[in-house]
């Protein structure tokens, strides 16, 4: 009877296995014949795309955000005077961003010779990191900077009420706020979560209120001069 | 052997991970991966230290007395300085003398004397750091056309500043500079010139787009190196070591981003160690962010405060050359002399009766040498004074090795033939002999004096840095210095584009010149087009040849693989010679 249930347990496990390697073999002579995979989403080829041989075929970076959705991105992320800073640090500089001038559209963008001939795409360039570094920091830590905080902060949680204090929980908002979609990785958050404590301990002094706001305000600041939510992919 | 470089060394190991989709040799694969990254991102970081700036004469102007004719036995060819010698009507017979210097011949205005800053140089001293390519064929002869591919070698090749732009570790890697008057087009012609596989941006400021730069730069606000680097400069008058203080910053917030900055760093370093495990691509990117901060804590007040006095010096330079000009420059006050007459003066023209008729009442007194003695202001000689200013300050201060510049020579007033302004522009066909002449030899002896004090102020700054440092004179297509046809009767006129007749001046503190390559055709006037013996091979010269001796002197890699081989060689020492297997230029 032992042995009986034994093997009757054991059965559906043997009927897992079977399933599974059943499955890897239709799926391995499917992903080259059919269009099986497809359909699967989590299914990923085992073999990479074959690289092009073609004479004109390049290797090109990811594509980047311009001036206009670069300024657009944190405006919409901060609010406030945001816009201000990013009038004066981001939105003239189209040799750096890239972004072509459209008067007809953009009649306040100050489209003179130089931004009629600018690049849609400007390649990467320490000019643009520089730029970017200023405007974080002009948002975050200017008088205003208290209400970029608290508007972005808000906007991570969904909420319309004081926030709160940083844990797992708020570093995802906050993460999901510049990189929507993208999961955070345990490493990072770690990092992260050290940065907050080593706020809370240099804080002590300050009031609970401007303690929140100095976790939130450099946890923003560290996100917000990373340089990869400026790519499309 | 191919060699195999470490970007493909790390996406082979990545692939490699990819593929067997084994946790261990996967993991595995990550650290190596990352390792390798790391490692390549130090070396493309470390970049190259050398330096090009290519000088782009727009227009191109005759080069006949600079370096078109610079080789041996030109004197004893009539044909090559047929302009001069025959375009003067009634002064058949004038020799323009050329002398030796180590083996070649060069034209007398290379005896003028610079008055550097430092005191008085020969510009002979130049010559021992050149190299001299001539009669190449730029495939074309228009003025938009040909320009991209002397510098982007043929469509479809990257050009030499953009490969140096990719590996550049500077905060300005590529800089392009337009600093012409009128011509239209040159942003144009710089930005399509200038390609690059994997470079940051280029780039591009404009000098010309103020016609009062002048005042504007000494009220500090449209110095071109601000406009260049201005995003770096952030300080205000009041807080001068703080990084930030234009933006408003708080005081609060001041002194808790520099409790914070190691705890912030620290993420974005995490960040970073993540984005290379992710993608190749995104790991640089990083190292760029470092760099922008580093040169935002560290400032650039002091470079665009030098700036300025390097601008100054430059200025002064130029006019006192025009100053001296008026009284000694070689090849034309010799001549001026063996006519026992001035040949600047109205008289010329009237006596030689061909241009009399040219000439309106007014100017009848009009000597052509006053008209160059051009003040800062009329004639823009500020935007040599700048363009030469930034070129020195973005190489002492390392914040460029990569500097293309566009410049043309201003349009003389004052004289006027049949009712139009006679101007000594770079592309004058039918300008006359005599202001030809006068006019670029002045025009070269200006730009080798500014060549001279870019090299000896470089060499003060840093022992070493004029080896480091390439200056490629071209234009953006030849000339032929035979008379103009479209005045052949008059035989006076200037000269027509020729496109065998390109030339590449190379200066370089490595270059152990002098070195002439390239022969000139002496029946067709000096348009070039003879065959050079490379190796094996005779051929036809072509910007390629330019670009890949280009590489060779800047140690990277040549823009073409399977075409015009580099004609030089390094020793071990650094220095470049010719290839031992290369033809030394000659008349043919």
């Amino acid at each position: 009877m032992l042995r009986k249930e034994k093997w009757l347990n054991m059965k559906p496990k043997f009927y897992f296995y079977s399933l599974f390697v059943s499955s890897l073999f239709v799926f391995l002579n499917s992903s080259c014949t059919s269009q099986l995979n497809v359909k699967t989403k989590s299914i990923r080829p085992l073999v990479s795309p074959q690289k092009s041989e073609h004479p004109d075929a390049v290797e090109i970076a990811p594509p980047q955000m311009d001036r206009i959705s670069t300024a657009n991105f944190l405006n919409s992320r901060f609010g406030g005077q945001s816009s201000a800073i990013t009038q004066k640090l981001i939105l003239p500089f189209s040799s750096d961003f890239g972004g072509r001038c459209d008067p007809k559209t953009n009649p306040n963008l100050g489209c003179d010779e130089s931004e009629a001939s600018a690049l849609a795409q400007s390649k990467l360039n320490l000019t643009r990191f520089a730029l970017t570094l200023r405007a974080c920091e002009g948002i975050l830590g200017s008088s205003d900077g208290d209400n970029a905080v608290r508007n972005a902060g808000k906007l991570a949680l969904g909420i319309n009420t004081d926030l709160p204090t940083m844990g797992k929980n708020e570093i995802n908002a906050a993460w999901n706020l510049f990189f929507p979609g993208k999961t955070i990785s345990k490493t990072v958050e770690n990092s992260f979560l050290t940065l907050v404590s080593q706020s809370k301990e240099q804080t002590k002094s300050m009031s609970a209120n401007d303690q929140i706001l100095d976790q939130w305000r450099f946890t923003f600041l560290t996100l917000c001069k990373s340089p990869e939510w400026i790519n499309l992919q | 052997m191919k060699k195999i470089s470490r970007r493909h060394l790390i996406k082979g190991v990545g692939s490699l991970g990819l593929l067997t989709g084994l946790d261990s040799l996967g993991v595995f694969s990550k650290i190596l991966r990352s390792s390798l990254m790391n490692s390549a991102i130090a070396q493309d970081a470390s970049g190259t230290k050398k330096n090009l700036v290519t000088i782009a004469l727009m227009g191109a102007p005759p080069r006949w007395t600079w370096d078109l004719c610079a080789n041996k036995n030109a004197r004893t060819n009539p044909g090559l300085f047929s302009i001069i010698s025959t375009g003067f009507g009634g002064y058949n017979g004038f020799d323009y003398r050329t002398f030796d210097v180590g083996g070649v011949q060069y034209p007398e205005l290379w005896k003028f004397t610079a008055p550097l800053s430092s005191g008085d140089r020969p510009i002979q001293d130049l010559i021992k750091n050149h190299l001299n390519i001539r009669g190449v064929d730029s495939g074309s002869d228009g003025h938009p056309d040909a320009a991209p591919t002397v510098l982007a070698s043929r469509n479809g090749a990257y050009s030499i500043d953009g490969m140096l732009g990719s590996l550049s570790d500077r905060v300005l890697p590529s800089v392009l500079i337009s600093a012409v008057t009128s011509e239209g087009g040159t942003e144009k012609f710089l930005r399509d010139a200038y390609k690059a596989p994997n470079g940051m941006g280029a780039k591009l400021i404009s000098l010309r787009t103020s016609n009062t730069l002048h005042q504007n730069v000494e009220t500090g606000t449209e110095s071109p190196l601000l406009r260049l680097s201005g995003a770096f400069n952030n300080r205000d008058s009041n807080t001068p070591n703080v990084y930030g203080s234009s933006e408003n910053l708080t005081s609060t917030f001041l002194s808790r981003r520099l409790a914070m900055t190691q705890f912030v760093d620290a993420t974005l370093d995490a960040m970073k160690a993540e984005a290379v495990l992710k993608n190749l691509s995104t790991g640089n990117t990083y190292e760029l962010l470092k760099k922008s901060q580093k040169t935002l804590n560290d400032g650039l007040s002091s470079s665009i405060a030098e700036f300025e006095t390097k601008r100054l010096k430059y200025s002064k330079l130029i006019q006192d050359v025009f100053q001296r000009s008026k009284t000694n420059l070689p090849g034309i006050t010799d001549f001026s002399e063996a006519r026992n007459g001035s040949a600047f003066s109205n008289s010329f023209f009237n006596d030689e009766g061909k241009n009399s008729a040219r000439l309106n009442n007014e100017n009848k007194n009009y000597d052509l040498r006053q008209s160059l003695q051009m003040s800062e202001g009329s004639l823009r000689i500020s935007f040599w004074a700048e363009a030469f200013a930034t070129i020195e300050t973005l190489l002492t201060q390392k914040l460029a090795n990569s500097i293309s510049v566009a410049i043309n020579f201003p349009s003389v007033t004052g004289v006027y033939v049949g009712g139009n302004g006679l101007r000594i522009i770079h592309d004058a066909h039918n300008l006359g002999a005599i202001p030809h002449l006068v006019g670029y030899s002045l025009f070269y002896a200006v730009l080798s004096s500014c060549i001279l004090e870019l090299s000896v102020s470089l060499e003060a700054s840093q022992k070493g840095l004029w080896n480091d440092t390439v200056v490629y004179v071209n234009g953006d297509f030849g000339r032929n210095p035979s008379p103009s046809q479209d005045s052949p009767a008059e035989g006076n006129g200037g000269s027509d584009h020729e496109r065998k007749a390109q030339t590449a001046s190379i200066f370089s503190g490595c270059i152990n010149g002098p070195i002439s390559v390239g022969n000139i055709d002496a029946n067709s006037y000096g348009s070039g087009g003879t065959l050079t013996q490379v190796g094996s091979q005779k051929l036809q010269l072509i910007p390629i040849h330019v670009a890949n001796t280009l590489a060779t002197i800047l140690d990277t890699e040549q823009p073409v693989r399977n075409a015009a081989e580099s004609l030089v060689v390094k020793k071990s020492d650094g220095t470049v010679v010719l290839r031992p297997d290369v033809e030394k230029g000659k008349v043919a």
